[in-house]
């Protein structure tokens, strides 16, 4: 499976699986920013994947605009797999299950750079996460609990906006008021001041697997997170207009991780027992 | 409720997607409805490139002068993008050539000559064309020919096509070398440029056995004419911006008719 092997690096070390893996909703092993070939570090955290289909744009910034292209971007990146496309797809015709795969999926003799993106494309997509909790109350199949309804209404209030049902994410670019971001985000790629610390609003489903949090993988833990939104939301002038401190009390702070614990999909993750 | 219309339309996104997946061949591959019984022939449409007001023959690894800034620099690459090639027939309609996507590369002369073929025979009063590649096929994915992400002519972290690499050396550049990769397909930095070109005092005819050519002359030295020396540039520009927008467009709009 092309995903887990590590031949799309450089030096046969790093797969797309080193840093996305399942086991933590397809994102790093739990570090702040990922390590790539040589023990490099990179620039950001790694985020999960599922439900990709959706997205209007990939990575923190959007920067790719395409499911076909991604992984074009860790492949190239010298910090993370360090090869060139045009090299992979020659040493992937050099490997006879390969090739026979891709004669069987596309009918093709040899494989190109569109049919290996097809098909990185198709596996990518095939990441489906609907089988929370959360989903199941949805469907009428159980009620939340006392503290997790509590916990669902104050995020309808304070959080929906951006992490909109039932993605829990509008896919849109937003400054959420972190301190200290030397990272210019959206405006890296338009080159336009009003995005300057902007990212992808990321979505809420699978976060007790895709610790740590934000761009930069800064927050360990959950309770740091709503530290945040609670008290720590810093004023500049590209920060979201509706974002004010909101001051949650303990009560309202458990209520909230109440609910968050009903987004997360053990099957997805491949957390449930066999 | 929710999680069943979410998998339904999880199911429905994957359908479309890969439908679109196989779309984007036919797309590539359906040309311009002609009619099966008429008879085809193609033309060429050459580049030709020339050094600044002189016009002295323009190669690479040569040492030239930029007349107006005095920079003195050795190219080592010069790769464009041009695009949706269309010819007007007598009518006033267009042709178009399908799948119309072509990379000018200087360092090779076969290169910097496209054969045009599959056009209806007869005569023809306008050729128009696209230096780069149009905003939607920035934005399709994965696609083959010109445009395939092995041709090195594709930016992975902000994506679109490098509709124009320049490279090569310079004393006049810390480092000794200058890299200029310039695209971009919307907003204001859009380099994409529309030409359209009359043959009214010559008309283009396209018959069997014949060769017609087109040759535009194009002038590299016009990457430098507003943004002026290289001493004031960065060597290496990778990312669309003003200054490269810049560069592209005076290079592109200068181009003319031989
Ligand atoms: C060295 C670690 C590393 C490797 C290897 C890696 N990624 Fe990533 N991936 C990241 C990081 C970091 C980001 C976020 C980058 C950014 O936003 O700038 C990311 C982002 C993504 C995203 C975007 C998710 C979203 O919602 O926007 C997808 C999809 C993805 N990677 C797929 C892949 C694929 C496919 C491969 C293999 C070809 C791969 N990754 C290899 C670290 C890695
Ligand atoms: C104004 C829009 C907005 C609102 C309102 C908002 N967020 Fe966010 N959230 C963001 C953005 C943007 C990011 C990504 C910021 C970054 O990484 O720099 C984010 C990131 C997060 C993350 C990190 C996820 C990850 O995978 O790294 C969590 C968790 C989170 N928000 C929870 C919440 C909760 C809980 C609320 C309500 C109490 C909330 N957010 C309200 C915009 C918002």
């Amino acid at each position: 499976m092309l995903f887990f092997d590590p031949v799309l690096s450089v030096d046969s070390t790093i797969s797309c699986g080193s840093c996305h893996n399942k086991l933590f909703a397809y994102s790093d092993r739990g570090s702040s920013l990922s390590t790539g070939i040589n023990q490099q570090i990179g620039i950001r955290n790694s985020p999960p994947i599922f439900n990709v289909l959706w997205n209007k744009s990939f990575m923190w910034d959007g920067g790719v605009n395409h499911l076909e292209f991604m992984p074009l971007a860790p492949i190239e990146n010298e910090l993370e797999m360090g090869e060139k496309i045009k090299h992979v797809i020659a040493k992937l015709n050099r490997i006879p299950e390969y090739r026979n795969q891709f004669k069987q999926a596309y009918g093709i003799d040899s494989i190109t750079d569109k049919y290996f993106l097809f098909a990185m494309a198709q596996f990518l997509g095939s990441l489906i996460s609907a089988n929370s909790a959360y989903d199941s109350v949805q469907l009428g199949l159980k009620p939340f609990s006392v503290t997790e309804q509590s916990g669902y209404d104050l995020y309808k209030q304070k959080c929906a906006t951006c992490h909109a049902e039932p993605l829990f994410t509008d896919y849109s670019f937003r400054n959420n008021g972190l301190a200290n971001t030397s990272d210019s985000g959206r405006m890296r790629i338009t080159l336009l001041p009003e995005d300057r610390n902007k990212f992808k609003v990321p979505s809420l489903r699978n976060l007790d697997y895709s610790f740590p949090y934000m761009h930069d993988g800064r927050f360990k833990t959950l309770p740091e997170v709503l530290d945040h939104y609670s008290e720590n939301i810093i004023s500049s002038p590209t920060l979201d207009p509706e974002l004010k401190p909101m001051y949650f009390s303990e009560t309202e702070k458990e209520q909230l991780l109440a609910f968050l614990k009903t987004l997360n999909d053990p099957g997805f993750a491949g957390r449930l027992n066999p | 409720m929710k999680t069943i219309k979410l998998s339904g339309i999880l199911a429905l996104f994957i359908m479309i997607v890969f439908t679109q997946s196989c779309k984007n061949d036919d797309d590539n591959s359906n040309p311009t409805p002609t009619s099966t019984d008429t008879t085809t022939a193609h033309f060429h449409l050459q580049f030709n490139h020339v050094w600044a007001m002189a016009e002295s023959p323009f190669a690479l690894n040569t040492e030239l002068i930029h007349p107006m800034t005095g920079d003195t620099m050795k190219f080592t690459m010069l790769r464009y993008y041009v695009s949706n090639i269309q010819v007007k027939k007598t009518d006033g309609t267009w042709w178009s050539e399908a799948n119309s996507y072509h990379i000018i590369d200087v360092s090779d002369a076969e290169q910097t000559e496209i054969e045009v073929d599959d056009v209806p025979e007869g005569t023809y009063s306008a050729i128009r064309f696209m230096f780069g590649v149009d905003s939607a096929h920035n934005v399709s994915g994965a696609q083959d020919g010109a445009l395939s992400v092995s041709e090195g002519m594709f930016w992975s972290w902000n994506n679109g096509y490098i509709m124009m690499k320049a490279e090569g050396t310079s004393n006049q550049v810390s480092g000794g070398s200058f890299s200029y990769h310039i695209g971009g397909f919307s907003g204001t930095n859009n380099v994409v440029t529309q030409k359209e070109f009359s043959l009214e005092s010559s008309p283009l005819t396209v018959k069997e056995n014949t060769h017609p050519e087109i040759v535009v002359k194009a002038n590299p030295a016009r990457l430098f004419h507003t943004v002026g020396s290289m001493t004031s540039l960065s060597a290496t520009i990778h990312m669309p911006g003003a200054t490269t927008t810049q560069m592209g467009k005076d290079f592109f709009d200068a181009a003319v008719l031989e």
